[in-house]
């Protein structure tokens, strides 16, 4: 948090900078997700190369605060690492605003162990039992005789909710589950921690050489969202590997003019690319879905 | 002040009162407003925030239109689901190796104000996580801080203190969050290496009583067989540490609160008057005598004052806690293990609580808990303070 926040503000000081130089150009305002302010940073620095009448601003804070000022009307856009609540699309509605869903990359989360593990592999019941703290001891699900020791995200982050209500099925994580600033810190301790578990965006781990990333069995076989070295960008995208989630962008209304270009850009091969960087770009079918939405 | 016009003149206010027409009158008395408007500016805004915290946090409470029981901030009944296990201890399966499950009803103590099924606000984890930083930091820091105080005050030559001094200064303008990265890095490696030694790891988790608040973290090497010894050992008191607990935090806090306790002690054993020390120097006491039992037992309840507000600037830390304690919202006494103090749950948690609503209120009434904890100490501090004073003048 702290890490993401340093740099909201580096963001929004550049922005402040940028604006000041160009009040001519017009200007197009993005808030919400921290997990997504990286790729949303690039997504402008490089948009604004390709076109320079436009800035674009962009700062995080979490996809709660994003939401919140796309429906007061602060901003043309949201990053939101989660869906719009029912709460906040009759909030919305009352105040006239629309909001419209689009998709821009995918985030794989891994669950990773500490490399001396003998654990690869782990259901989803076994996940389950083992998050909300029912199964403490490795060697329940074929590991040695050694105590698990949880590590996980804070309660108000979007990776927290969403791996709760994908994984445990709604069930609270077990109180002894130590809470780290963001997923960075969670690589770390899971790198000292030979007994540790934990889960993550897969783009944190993938270069990591002390923790594993687990494979996952939903329904059918065992999946791992890694494949030789690399972040298994097919499985992740088809939906094979199934702990993942989209990252989107909301606006107020079917985008119009300078707003639907940008978005018509992220989604185009200049777009994805940066996506790709950090996490998984969207497959072909998708962002042509994604590209018809735009035209109403 | 307006030394250029009345260089000579060294006695207070000449002619203020009388010439009440004059520039310079109209001018002290324009500071003198000016200056009071700021001292009353701190004390509304202390006001304020106090009054913020009691509107906003008691809005949450169901008596006050919100949803949340005073009763849900000590505990809830849950619905838990739990996993049978069979009579060794091993776990039962169905026949596709998915687990069996039934549901119990139990009370909880749990911190948990995103759950999905129902909130859970109980204060008690948080309490104990605060005070399982707080009081070891105090009792440490104390311990070291009253003798540093002592050697600078009594002891000391002109030349060392000016060495000490301002070092000690330099630690108390350390920022928290530098000394929370420290814990985080460098203590925690340090606890975990000390715990692991053959012979402390003996005492910690062998010694009754002592091992419920010091069990060490299994965390050797797997071929080592202290490893099964661990596990076995934990296994028999149910608790094992953690690599990041609240003794890394506590140790973190304690470099924070000793410039605290170090300043108000000496400021204590200042003011105890010359003649005692005079009267016991006379008697034939050395020095290091004097100071230890003639200094310090007047002194004593200034110095219990440098405690108490040593405490209360643990209790109200943040970074330290927040980065170093792994803050898990557990009850375990245990100091190697985790624990999340109230600071760190407000920190954390009020970025993305959604405005108004129930978690958020929440927040602010634990906030309003922690107020008062520090409050109450603060006073008490000032109170023993300001008797250990009088004593001294009226009784010297």
């Amino acid at each position: 948090m702290l890490r993401t926040s340093v740099k909201s503000v580096a963001i929004a000081l550049s922005a402040l900078v940028l604006l000041t130089s160009s009040v001519l150009a017009e200007t197009i305002t993005v808030k919400g997700s921290d997990t997504m302010v990286n790729m949303a940073a690039k997504w402008a620095s490089e948009y604004s190369k390709v076109n320079p009448k436009v800035q674009v601003q962009v700062s995080g804070g979490g996809s709660g605060t994003g939401i919140k000022a796309l429906i007061d009307g602060q901003v043309n856009l949201a990053n939101a690492s989660r869906q719009f609540k029912p709460k906040e699309i009759s909030t919305a509605e009352s105040n006239g605003i629309t909001p419209v869903e689009i998709k821009t990359a995918i985030d794989g989360l891994a669950v990773v162990v500490n490399g001396n593990n003998p654990v690869k592999k782990l259901t989803y019941d076994q996940l389950s039992a083992i998050f909300t703290g029912q199964i403490t001891n490795w060697k329940d699900v074929g590991g040695k005789d050694a105590p698990i020791s949880l590590y996980g995200r804070e309660n108000s982050s979007g990776t927290y909710e969403y791996f709760r209500e994908e994984v445990l099925g709604g069930k609270d994580y077990a109180a002894s589950t130590k809470v780290l600033q963001g997923t960075a810190a969670l690589a770390d301790a899971i790198g000292k921690d030979v007994n540790g578990i934990a889960y993550g965006g897969v783009g944190y781990f993938a270069t990591r050489k002390d923790i594993v990333t687990l494979d996952v069995k939903k329904k059918g076989g065992f999946v791992n969202p890694m494949l030789k070295g690399q972040i298994n960008d097919r499985a992740i995208s088809q939906g094979v590997y199934p702990i993942s989630r989209f990252l989107y962008i909301y606006s107020n209304g079917t985008p119009s003019g300078e707003v639907k270009k940008y978005i018509q850009w992220i989604l185009g091969p200049e777009g994805q690319k940066i996506a790709g960087e950090e996490y998984v770009p969207l497959n072909k079918n998708t962002a042509m879905r994604e590209l018809k939405k735009l035209e109403g | 002040m307006a030394t250029s016009e009345t260089p000579t003149s060294t006695q207070a206010n000449p002619g203020l009162r009388s010439d009440r027409s004059s520039a310079k009158y109209t001018r002290e008395k324009a500071i003198e407003i000016g200056l009071l408007s700021v001292a009353t500016l701190a004390v509304v805004s202390i006001a304020l925030i106090f009054t913020l915290l009691i509107y906003q946090g008691f809005q949450g409470l169901k008596i006050f239109g919100g949803t949340i029981e005073l009763s849900d901030f000590w505990s809830t009944t849950i619905q838990k689901q739990e996993i049978v296990r069979k009579p060794d201890g091993g776990v039962k399966t169905n026949t596709d190796g998915s687990f069996v499950y039934e549901t119990k009803t139990e009370t909880g103590y749990d911190w948990q104000p995103t759950s999905s099924s129902k909130a859970k606000y109980s204060l008690v984890p948080l309490i104990i996580g605060t005070l399982k930083v707080a009081v070891p930091a105090a009792i440490l820091g104390s311990l070291i801080s009253i003798f540093v105080a002592i050697f600078l005050s009594e002891l000391a030559s002109p030349q060392v203190r000016e060495i000490v001094k301002p070092a000690l200064e330099l630690i108390a303008g350390l920022p928290s969050v530098v000394v929370g990265f420290f814990a985080l890095v460098t203590i925690a490696s340090f606890v975990q290496w000390m715990a692991h030694m053959p012979i402390i790891f003996d005492i910690l988790s062998q010694t009754p009583v002592l091992n419920r608040f010091f069990f060490p973290a299994c965390t050797f090497a797997q071929e080592d067989p202290l490893q099964q010894i661990c596990l076995q050992r934990a296994q028999g008191i149910g608790a094992a540490g953690t690599y990041l607990n609240t003794l890394v935090g506590a140790l973190g806090m304690t470099l924070v609160i000793i410039p605290v306790i170090t300043t108000i002690a000496e400021d204590a054993l200042r003011s105890v008057p010359n003649s005692i020390r005079d009267a016991s120097m006379a008697l034939g006491a050395s020095r290091w005598q004097t100071a230890f039992t003639a200094v310090v037992p007047a002194a004593v309840s200034g110095l219990t004052a440098a405690v108490i507000l040593g405490l209360g600037r643990a209790i109200g830390e943040t970074m330290i806690v927040l980065l170093a304690t792994g803050n898990a919202s557990i009850l375990s006494p245990n100091l190697l293990e985790s624990g999340r103090a109230i600071t760190a749950t407000i920190a954390a948690e009020l970025g993305e609580a959604v405005a108004g609503g129930d978690h958020y209120n929440a927040l602010f009434f634990i906030g309003a808990v922690l107020f008062l904890f520090t409050f109450v100490l603060n006073i008490i501090g000032e109170i023993v303070v300001n008797n250990a004073r009088q004593k001294l003048r009226g009784g010297g």
